[in-house]
């Protein structure tokens, strides 16, 4: 299908944080490429969030999977309730007529939804004609095929670049998307203010718990590893994790030999977006392959992940250069089965202290740019035989690159990629701002275009009808304004422009409104033709040369 | 037994004569108490056997209370169900936006529960209303069956159901099977009117017998467009029941 027919989009990533955001770059080089189409998301409801401020996108579609699931599974009846809402959610997704869906879950049941939604075309796994699961691209198809015979992703892709693979897209900023309001951050660090913690010093946040068992770092060397952060790095420490984490929170602090003031635990205190904001204002996050260390990477944090199980650090490592993942290397290692180890969780020995410990002295080593520093934690005792795998980037594809410290150090350069505060998004908040707006003007165009020719063969009603979605376009127009002229990249000048054009659009649009109401055809016309149409075509133009 | 009980229990027993039966031969029971609040109207507070206690009001401001639970219930529906009648405050704040006529189904657990709602507020003019229907202790099957007198499909899709948390909370079982039983009523009286097709299929294939996704799935017949979609979201119930994830 050539780029120009792709007019709507459907991504299907629907759970777990972490897999939702490692979709994000996909997400912006589908936008980059299909600057004029329609893009949503279908994603479970408790994850609706990581995607609510997404710039790139024009629809979240949320939908309660998780209380579907469990009426489906625990009612002895027949729950009517599911069915009814499944249907629904068939219908709302057939009704959107997407053109192409791109799956990037491999559980059955969005297999078979994006079989049944009535797209064109289907890119992941699906259902074929056979009714039968299969893979409806080739890249999904190679991947599983070999996996099938060679073991796990053999081919050491990371999951953010399989999935731009998959959509064929490469975006011209790779990083994770989740942008955090200046205001939320001003926030966070107001409470760090009032907490009476200073500039001064690095600030170390810690996730010590996961969803899931194998993904945690738990509570038994955490009392040590904050110890060696406030008293050997003269650090300050922030706890984060869900509220139902808060108790084991309280186990670490009530651990420790260090002072309350050094170490403030947030557990189960914040929205997942001020997450982002203090993640933006630690020097480095400690935690397992959770979705906060995703979170970490989005927002431009440096990470010490401790990774083990059935976690696979070349699939899911932090995304961008200058994370470190500290990985047990174990020839059983990525397990499929922790409950079934022969080798009694060898692998966790990732999570002793002295080894979280040695991992934050060699993380701070690779961030000061100190080759020589490296060298000598790598090779000493606690890190041997840890496979120590620092992120950087491809220099022939763009991906995202693992050097195992233990085998070649990378060149390196002092802070080369860390950067303190939610730098990444930013920077890129006025380019999205801009692609969105001039789909969102496209569209408005698209609908005064159709509206006039609906008057002109004499169909009224058509020509009424099409203009109504502007009103919800306007709406989208006025945030993704709002953010453009929020972003720190944007000229003084291009922001009172914009303010101009914002006030003439809003008199037209009432105007427009009130044609509508009265369905008047004459008033409705002139205003689209002589006003609008030539309104946009400036705006437009004005886009375009924006120096950013 | 004072004035006003003697006229509760007059309109109970020419109303909802079962009700009475089982109302007028319930124990007052020391486990159930009648504790004033600085409102003046009083509370309920229930021990449970394993020795927490539960008031089914609130002890600082029952009828405010009632008020903002009435506040919250949904407006444009055509049947109220009310799971838990306490001392029928939040009743009472419900009905009054209630168009008079339209039905109402009020359940609950407890007799004794009842019985002292009864001695402590004037229920005549409410227990009188027309449409209004007071069930006692009812089975998930007898509810069904009640809400189904209230008319075909439209109606029941309509209903809005008021869950009173405390008494869920002294009779968990209880009322999340009523629960269960008439939002399952509402959702097949959606589907009735969405699904007609299915429906016809469910009524002529499962009368009386459990209805259960295998069976519903591997019955339903394979042609028929008029039953395509329905397939397809059992399709689709299916992979979700089994998904792992």
């Amino acid at each position: 299908m050539a780029d120009n027919a792709v007019k709507r989009i459907l991504v299907i990533r629907t759970h777990r944080m972490g897999d939702i955001l490692q979709v994000t770059p996909m997400i912006r080089g589908l936008r980059e490429r299909y600057p004029d189409a329609h893009l949503a998301v279908l994603v479970a409801e408790t994850f609706a969030e990581v995607l609510a401020r997404n710039p790139d996108l024009d629809e979240v579609i949320a939908f309660p999977r998780v209380r579907l699931a469990e009426a489906i599974r625990n009612d002895a009846q027949f729950s009517w309730a599911a069915y009814r809402e499944l249907r629904e959610l068939l219908r709302r997704l057939r009704g959107s007529r997407f053109d192409r869906i791109i799956n990037r879950q491999f559980t059955d049941f969005e297999a078979v939804l994006s079989s049944l939604a009535g797209a064109g075309a289907v890119r992941g796994k699906t259902v074929g004609a056979d009714g039968r699961f299969c893979y409806g691209d080739p890249v999904t198809a190679r991947v599983v095929e070999q996996t099938r015979q060679f073991g796990r992703n053999p081919a050491l892709k990371n999951l953010v670049d399989l999935s731009m693979a998959v959509a064929g897209v490469s975006p011209s900023l790779r990083g994770l998307v989740f942008p955090v309001r200046p205001h939320v951050t001003a926030a966070c660090e107001q409470r760090l203010r009032e907490q009476g913690w200073g500039p001064n010093g690095p600030c170390y946040g810690i996730q010590p718990g996961a969803s899931r068992g194998f993904k945690k770092l738990g509570s038994a060397g955490l009392a040590a590893l904050v110890d060696h952060l406030v008293e050997a790095r003269r650090g300050r420490v922030l706890l984060f994790g869900s509220p139902s984490e808060r108790a084991l929170g309280e186990e670490i602090t009530g651990r420790l030999g260090v002072g309350p003031g050094a170490i403030l635990n947030l557990m189960g205190e914040t929205t997942l977006e001020e997450l982002g904001g203090f993640l933006g204002l630690c020097d480095l996050l400690i935690t397992g392959d959770t979705g906060t260390v995703h979170v970490a990477a989005a927002v431009g944090t440096r990470t010490l992940c401790a990774s083990y199980g059935m976690t696979y650090p070349y699939e899911t490592a932090p995304y961008g250069p200058g994370h470190l993942v500290l990985y047990g290397d174990l020839p059983c290692a990525p397990c499929d089965d922790p409950n079934r180890c022969t080798s009694g969780m060898a692998c966790r020995r990732v999570l002793a202290p002295e080894v979280l410990t040695a991992g934050v002295d060699l993380q701070a080593a690779l961030a000061a740019g100190d080759a020589a520093a490296v060298a000598r934690l790598r090779d000493a005792a606690p890190l041997v035989g840890m496979r120590l795998l620092h992120t950087g980037e491809s220099e022939i594809t763009g991906d995202l690159k693992l050097y195992d410290l233990q085998r070649e150090i990378p060149p390196l350069r002092a802070a080369s990629v860390v950067r303190r505060g939610p730098v990444a998004p930013m920077a890129s908040a006025s380019h999205n701002a801009r692609l969105r707006l001039r789909g969102l003007l496209g569209k408005i165009g698209g609908h005064v275009e159709a509206a006039l020719a609906g008057f002109v063969v004499g169909e009224k009603e058509t020509g009424f009808v099409a203009i109504v979605p502007i009103f919800d376009l306007w709406v989208q127009v006025l945030d993704a304004l709002g953010r453009f002229q929020e972003a720190a990249d944007v000229a003084p000048e291009a922001v009172a422009g914009m303010a101009v054009f914002r006030t003439d659009l809003l008199r037209l649009l009432q105007r427009i409104e009130r044609a509508v109401t009265a369905m008047d055809l004459a008033a409705l016309q002139d205003v689209l033709s002589m006003e609008m149409q030539p309104l946009l075509a400036d705006l437009e133009a004005s886009l375009q040369a924006v120096a950013l | 037994m004072d004035r006003q009980t003697s006229r509760n229990m007059d309109v109970l027993k020419q109303r909802f004569p079962d009700v009475y039966e089982s109302v007028a031969n319930a124990p007052m029971a020391p486990s159930h108490q009648l504790v004033p609040t600085p409102a003046g109207v009083p509370t309920l507070k229930v021990t449970t056997p394993e020795g927490r206690s539960i008031h089914l009001h609130s002890p600082l401001d029952p009828l405010g209370e009632a008020q903002r639970i009435a506040a919250a219930l949904p407006r444009q529906h055509r049947l109220l169900a009310v799971l838990g009648c306490g001392l029928f405050y939040h009743v009472q704040a419900a009905l009054e936006s209630w168009p008079v006529g339209e039905p109402v189904l009020l359940v609950e657990a407890d007799p004794v529960v009842l019985r002292m709602a009864l001695a402590c507020t004037a229920l005549d003019g409410l227990l009188g209303r027309p449409g209004l229907t007071l069930r006692l202790g009812d089975g998930p099957e007898a509810l069904a069956e009640h809400l189904d007198r209230y008319g075909g499909a439209e109606i029941v899709s309509q209903l809005a159901v008021l869950r009173h948390l405390p008494a869920a909370e002294l009779a968990p079982a209880y009322y999340r099977a009523a629960y269960q039983a008439v939002v399952g009523c509402r959702d097949y009286a959606e589907c009735r009117l969405h699904d007609p097709a299915l429906a016809s299929f469910v009524d002529a294939n499962f009368s009386g017998a459990p209805l259960r996704l295998d069976t519903l799935r591997a019955r339903l017949p394979r042609g028929g467009n008029a039953l395509h979609e329905a397939r397809d979201v059992l399709h689709l119930m299916d992979a979700l029941r089994h998904d792992g994830d």
